[in-house]
């Protein structure tokens, strides 16, 4: 809780929050989008291992589109962090077209039955 | 949410201003009467880092990296940065390369099996996938507690267990 002092006259102050613009086209303010945000991370954590149990193409329909927009707010960050400013609009223009061939990818290797989780278990199969 | 941004920013500023924990501002105030040689090269080095790079950026950089000592949190905060971006990259060259193995899985997967791969170098793959993820993911775990005040004590102590965790989650995984 807020300590309030007592014995002085100095006391906390409390400001309305201020409104927040939203951002991006969705129109969502920055802390309902923070809040999206670590909703889908621990919905990750139950689809990750989820989807290698049960290997189901609804599942990895899940774990694509999952994967894709976590990975694709991550790099947000790591590009406003790190990009020079000239630079940043092509950068995000490349992030954006990244995501979506990342996650059409995904979806195309679903629909030919070689699912994410199939093709690393494939992978990881190979002992020698 | 506001409450434990408060208690939050309240701590760090206790644990710098007392100099203690992980967090401690290490450099003496620039008006110290005491200038010990430690305090002199921070001097020396923050005049150089100014002189160079903070025109070169034309801005300053917070926290001036030249003249404090890292604290643990740099690396393992880096390393979760690190990770996600290695993983992004997986990501985004496993995608798109997704729309040319397509139909070709089969052989691709006939081509691996049947070739000789020397198995430290299959380990090594599996590793250079599996680490990054488990670091990732655990520390990722750790960063929501902080989200919700929770786990800043024992900071040390902590970092230690999810670097620890994170080989050994990973080794798990290689053996699956
Ligand atoms: C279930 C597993 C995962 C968890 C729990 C997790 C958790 C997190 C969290 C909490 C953050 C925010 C860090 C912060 O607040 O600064 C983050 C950032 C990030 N994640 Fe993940 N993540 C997971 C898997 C992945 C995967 C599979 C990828 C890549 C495809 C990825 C890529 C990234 C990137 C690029 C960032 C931004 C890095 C940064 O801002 O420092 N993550 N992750």
């Amino acid at each position: 809780m807020i300590p309030t002092t007592t014995g002085t006259h100095i006391q906390p102050v409390y400001l309305p929050h201020p409104q927040q613009p939203s951002i991006g086209l969705s129109g969502l303010s920055r802390t309902d989008h923070w809040k999206i945000e670590r909703v889908i991370i621990v919905a990750m954590l139950a689809i990750i291992p989820g989807s290698f149990v049960f290997d189901s193409i609804l599942m990895n329909y899940f774990l694509a589109a999952s994967l894709a927009i976590h990975a694709h707010w991550g790099m947000d960050t790591v590009l406003i962090d790190y990009c020079p400013r000239k630079a940043l609009r092509l950068a995000n223009a490349i992030r954006y077209l990244l995501t979506v061939l990342s996650f059409l990818g995904l979806c195309y290797l679903n629909c030919n039955h070689m699912a994410l989780t199939k093709a690393l278990k494939a992978l990881w199969s190979i002992i020698y | 949410m506001s409450i434990t941004l408060f208690q939050l920013n309240r701590q760090l500023l206790t644990r710098a201003l007392t100099r203690t924990g992980p967090l401690a501002i290490r450099q003496q105030k620039a008006t110290s009467s005491t200038v010990t040689p430690e305090v002199a090269n921070y001097r020396t080095k923050s005049a150089e880092w100014v002189a160079t790079n903070e025109n070169k950026f034309k801005r300053p950089i917070s926290p001036h990296i030249a003249i404090y000592r890292f604290p643990f949190q740099v690396f393992t905060s880096g390393f979760h940065r690190l990770t996600g971006v290695m993983l992004n990259t997986m990501l985004y060259t496993a995608g798109p390369l997704a729309f040319l193995a397509t139909g070709h899985s089969a052989e691709i997967l006939h081509y691996i099996y049947t070739s000789d791969i020397p198995s430290w170098f299959i380990f090594s793959v599996k590793m250079f996938i599996a680490l990054p993820f488990s670091y990732h993911t655990i520390n990722g775990i750790r960063h929501m507690a902080w989200d919700t005040g929770a786990g800043f004590e024992q900071y040390e102590k902590i970092s230690a267990a999810v670097i620890l965790l994170s080989f050994v989650l990973a080794a798990g995984l290689t053996q699956l």
